[in-house]
């Protein structure tokens, strides 16, 4: 997320509306329900295989950069 | 004609045991074992079925439970596949699609107007609007197959589940021994196979029995893998509910499907493929005719002619598309009976007899590219032609399980290019023809496929790794070219189908890529290729080869359209299987009910939308409602609202940042609206909170909303990591609002919490004992009377219900549903999420600024809410009269202003209160302003006048809840 008070009004436009839906490795958010645990998943879409997981707090730390 | 041979061995029919039944009235007999199919075939009825477009007389095909000819109506049921459907006796079996029954077919007269039914046919008709409505009535009659009925029962469908190591797709020589490779290594095995019963395909006898006396192979005969999904999930289609298979490892030992040759009244009853003749022989002997002639494009058809031969069926001629067959001894031993083999030579037209069936067929010289010299015809009487030219590769499971192909000139076929991990192919559909080769093939899949799952046997890594590149190489298959390169004569008159289930004729493929539509996908989607309901396993093949004659190209860059579920056609009763869908009730469910509740649902609960009381309209009902909860009392159980306790040292702060507005000021006791935003500053919930101490939060959701909101408040909790915890005790707490002028003094007759004004203000909580319950009162003003919301133990919510209810009896109290709630907070003004706002609403336009808290450091929505701050906004929300005699509009009518859409009605009602009508319409910003007139155009197109008005409408300045008005 870009920082919302320092950022333009066009990037937090951006942050908000625009993402690629297109097949690739993607940064998801995945829920185990019936424990309400939250994780992201680094995934490639287009062959469904989950590459890497993280816990929330890794989101706060900073993802590496490798989604398209 | 078709005739029952001289009974043998090997037949799957009890000649002991004859069955009656009627096919389109007349009364026929067949035999236990018989199918639909293979009876009126056996006694000779000359055509079963009219097709799709033209009407003409179609009978089997493919006897292969894939081609649509062989469609019935049966006892009342549509579409019952009549090459699969064991007879029984009395069934009453008729065709489809036909109009007057199947041999006065009115419709039949559409064959002599091919000419005016172009390819995209629909797409011309649909293009003019004026016509449309014509062209659409017509259409309705006249497409479609079978009938359903309407009362028909409803049958309980319940899904099973299966799990497996390895699953095998198919009962051939590959697939069998694949299950036994496979469960030799130790591996649960299924094995699924669409045949009746598990003959083996031309396996050997001892390797069938070796699969049925292994325990550790599952068989599934009757069986249709119908769609793959993740994760080696396969759907397996049975007679009367479906598996869900979940396994290690998939074989797809899937086999090929014959081709048919097209040429013209390659149609005709009579005009069959070789191997589904075969199949109708060997299981129910049914020969295809006396006189056949095979037309001839690979080695099969000389070993199908010696079959055949043997039962007693004379073969006229082996027509073969090729110059020169194979040496083989199949070939020599035709030779040897005597039978007449004509090389080079195409089939040219079919010509029918008397009763519609076949009757001759000419044939006439041809080039490698099946170009015939039509100059002299010679025409060889006959009673069935059948057709052995090619195969074409069961892929469709493979691709959907994400496998690629590649067209191989060679095979003339698509086989394996690349497998995802834990899939394996073998066999034919890997391009291996040879019975020995097959058998090494499956085993090779079964062990590779075992290893997969986890069955590793030692010594086997070499088999596992060495031959997996065995397909589409020469020596698998030996010398020979299972499927000719183009098996499609042309004709002046045409009448050469390519696609029996739509009717397609060869120009009208070349008349789709003509006019632009040159890819496989769309020459599909253009002329309906392969989208009837043998979703093109006779015509994928043979319209690529159109295409790519066409385009001067070769097939392998045309490709195959895309394989999507359901590789088969599957009952809809199979898929929908029961109904999981769950329905809540409220723990006084059973006290709605004895008060007459007539039930609405509500997210997925069940709510009272009013009680009906003998002798009063339902509006009358609902009237008698809101008055009790404006004059006396009322009772409404709101135990549906999501309920969220949120403690920790920093509970405060998550709810800042979640919701827009400020918690972390609330007293300890007092309650506050929460207004939840997405990022982009929509509106999506709303709710109470309470603040029960410094680090204990309560607070409710709307209905609907309850599972996401808790859902991503947990979510930001554990993005944002603060120190506090969340649980949603939505089903763990029953609550009602008891709200009227006389609720406080009937309720505190029931508790020890001091509920008189300066102890118990409006918008504070307290908690203590209601009827002996340990309950939180929560003091709200939704209905807009002095109200308390009192949550308890859902154990407990029956009796507290029953006490609220028994205390207000004799007040006037009514218990009042969802509709008197809706008018009551019409009255004043409250909106509704998801009712009175949409999926664009930002608070400005809703009203609710008061809700938000701008100067907070931050909140979701926050900076989405600044940026649309700076702009005029779109629309607004605003109050709305109607005089009381007019009728009322309905919501989401819209409101016009001239001649443009200016808004619409979110929510209507008529107000007895007020005696007028009032509601809430969102509009344009120029609109809403009081005391504008405004249009609302109504289902009949008429206009109906309404005025924008100040809401709230009821007491306005709140002062039912001020203390110094209650007593």
């Amino acid at each position: 997320m870009p920082d919302p008070d320092t950022c333009s009004d066009v990037d937090w436009s951006a942050y908000v509306f625009n993402r690629s839906g297109s097949p690739g490795i993607k940064y998801e958010w995945w829920c185990h329900i019936a424990s309400g645990f939250w994780f992201v998943a680094l995934r490639d879409t287009a062959r469904d295989e989950v590459l890497a997981t993280y816990p929330a707090e890794a989101v706060r730390r900073g993802l590496p950069e490798n989604a398209s | 004609m078709m005739y029952r041979a001289d009974a043998d061995a090997q037949e799957w029919i009890d000649r002991a045991m004859p069955l009656g039944f009627t096919f389109e009235g007349r009364e026929y007999r067949g035999y236990a074992g018989d199918t639909i199919s293979s009876a009126l075939a056996a006694a000779g009825v000359p055509y079963l079925a009219r097709s799709f477009k033209y009407h003409r007389p179609r009978s089997i095909l493919s006897f292969a439970n894939h081609d649509s000819n062989n469609l019935f109506q049966v006892d009342g049921v549509p579409n019952v596949r009549g090459d699969v459907t064991l007879l029984r006796e009395g069934m009453r079996v008729s065709a489809l699609n036909t109009f007057g029954g199947l041999a006065r077919d009115k419709a039949r007269v559409l064959d002599h107007f091919a000419r005016i039914l172009p390819v995209g046919f629909y797409y011309k008709a649909f293009h003019s609007k004026r016509l449309f409505p014509r062209w659409e009535r017509m259409f309705r009659r006249l497409t479609g197959l079978g009938e359903v009925s309407l009362d028909a029962p409803r049958q309980a469908t319940p899904k099973r589940y299966g799990f497996c190591d390895v699953l095998v797709i198919g009962g051939g020589p590959s697939g069998l021994s694949a299950a036994l490779a496979a469960a030799a290594s130790g591996a649960r095995v299924a094995l699924v196979d669409e045949s009746l019963r598990l003959s083996g395909n031309g396996a050997p006898s001892s390797l069938v029995r070796a699969v049925q006396d292994s325990a550790g192979i599952n068989l599934y005969p009757a069986t249709i893998a119908a769609g793959y999904y993740a994760d080696h999930w396969v759907a397996l289609a049975q007679q009367s509910y479906l598996t869900k298979m979940r396994a290690g490892a998939v074989v797809f030992a899937t086999g090929v499907i014959g081709q048919p040759a097209v040429f013209r009244n390659n149609d005709l009853p009579g005009v069959m493929l070789a191997s589904g003749a075969l199949r109708l022989m060997a299981r129910h002997s049914v020969a295809p005719g006396r006189r056949v002639v095979m037309l001839a494009g690979n080695l099969e058809a000389y070993s199908a002619s010696l079959e055949l031969h043997a039962r007693g069926v004379t073969i006229a001629a082996i027509v073969d598309l090729r110059a020169a067959p194979e040496s083989d001894a199949a070939v020599t031993d035709c030779a040897a009976l005597g039978i007449e083999v004509l090389r080079a030579h195409a089939p040219y037209e079919a010509l029918s007899g008397p009763d519609g069936t076949v009757a001759a067929l000419t044939v006439a010289p041809c080039d490698s590219g099946t170009q015939v010299d039509a100059s002299s015809p010679r025409r060889i009487d006959c009673d069935a032609v059948l057709m052995s030219v090619g195969w074409a590769a069961a892929t469709q499971l493979f691709l959907q399980a994400g496998g690629s192909t590649r067209f191989s000139e060679e095979l003339q076929q698509f086989v394996p290019r690349a497998a995802p991990s834990g899939i394996f192919v073998a066999g034919r559909v890997n391009g291996i023809y040879n019975l020995e080769s097959r058998l090494a093939d499956g085993r090779r899949a079964g062990v590779q496929a075992a290893a997969h799952a986890g069955f590793a046997v030692a010594g086997s890594a070499a088999a596992a790794q060495g031959t997996a590149a065995a397909h589409g190489t020469a020596t698998a298959h030996g010398s020979r070219c299972p499927s000719h390169r183009y098996p499609i004569v042309d004709h002046p008159l045409a009448k050469n189908f390519v696609d029996f289930d739509e009717d397609l004729q060869v120009k009208d493929l070349e008349n789709a890529a003509q006019e632009g539509f040159d890819s496989s996908e769309l020459l599909k989607r253009y002329s309906t290729v392969g989208m009837g309901p043998s979703q093109g396993k006779h015509s994928n093949m043979n319209a690529l080869r159109v295409l790519a004659r066409y385009r001067g190209v070769a097939v392998e860059e045309l490709g195959l359209t895309t394989s999507r579920p359901m590789y088969h056609p599957v009952p809809l009763k199979l898929l929908a299987g029961r109904s999981f869908y769950p329905e809540r009730r409220t723990p006084s469910d059973a006290q709605h009910a004895a008060l007459g509740a007539l039930w609405m649902p509500a997210g997925n609960w069940r709510r009272p939308e009013y009680y009906a009381v003998p002798g009063e309209s339902r509006a009358q009902s609902i009237d008698a409602e809101v008055r009790a909860v404006r004059s006396s009392v009322g009772l409404i159980d709101v135990g549906t609202l999501g309920k969220i306790e949120i403690y920790g040292p920093q509970a405060a702060e998550l709810l800042d940042r979640a919701y827009a507005g400020r918690y972390s000021d609330l007293k300890v006791g007092m309650t506050r609206y929460g207004l939840m935003l997405d990022e982009s500053a929509v509106i999506v919930d709303d709710g109470v909170i309470a603040r029960l101490a410094p680090e204990l939060f309560y607070f409710t959701t709307t209905t609907g909303g309850s599972a996401t909101v808790f859902r991503e408040l947990l979510r930001l909790n554990a993005l944002w990591g603060l120190d506090c915890a969340l649980v949603n005790v939505t089903g763990h707490r029953a609550a009602f609002n008891f709200a009227g002028p006389l609720s406080r003094e009937i309720l505190q007759r029931l508790t020890d919490i001091d509920l008189r004004d300066d102890a118990f203000p409006y918008l504070a909580v307290r908690s203590g004992l209601i009827a002996g319950v340990v309950a939180r009162l929560l003091r709200v003003g939704f209905v807009g009377e002095v109200g308390y919301e009192i949550h308890v133990a859902a154990g407990s919510g029956a009796e507290v219900w029953q006490a609220l209810h028994t205390a207000g009896a004799s007040r006037g109290l009514r218990p009042f549903g969802v509709e008197a709630q809706r008018v009551l907070r019409l009255e004043k003004g409250h909106f509704i999420v998801g009712q009175d706002t949409d999926g664009l609403t930002d608070p400005q336009e809703a009203n609710a600024m008061w809700a938000v808290a701008m100067k907070k450091p931050f909140f979701v929505g926050q900076r989405s809410l600044r940026i649309l701050q700076a702009r005029e906004p779109r629309q607004k929300l605003v109050g709305i009269e109607l005089a009381a005699a007019a009728p009322l509009p309905k919501e989401c009518h819209l409101v016009i202003e001239r001649g443009v859409i200016a808004g619409r009605v979110t929510s209507v009602a008529h107000s007895r209160t007020l005696n007028k009508s009032i509601g809430l319409a969102m509009l344009s910003p120029d609109l809403a302003v009081v005391g504008r007139d405004i249009q609302i155009r109504v289902e009949d197109g008429s206009m109906l006048a309404a005025r924008v008005a100040a809401a709230p409408f009821y007491d306005p300045k709140n002062l039912r809840q001020k203390p110094r008005l209650s007593a």
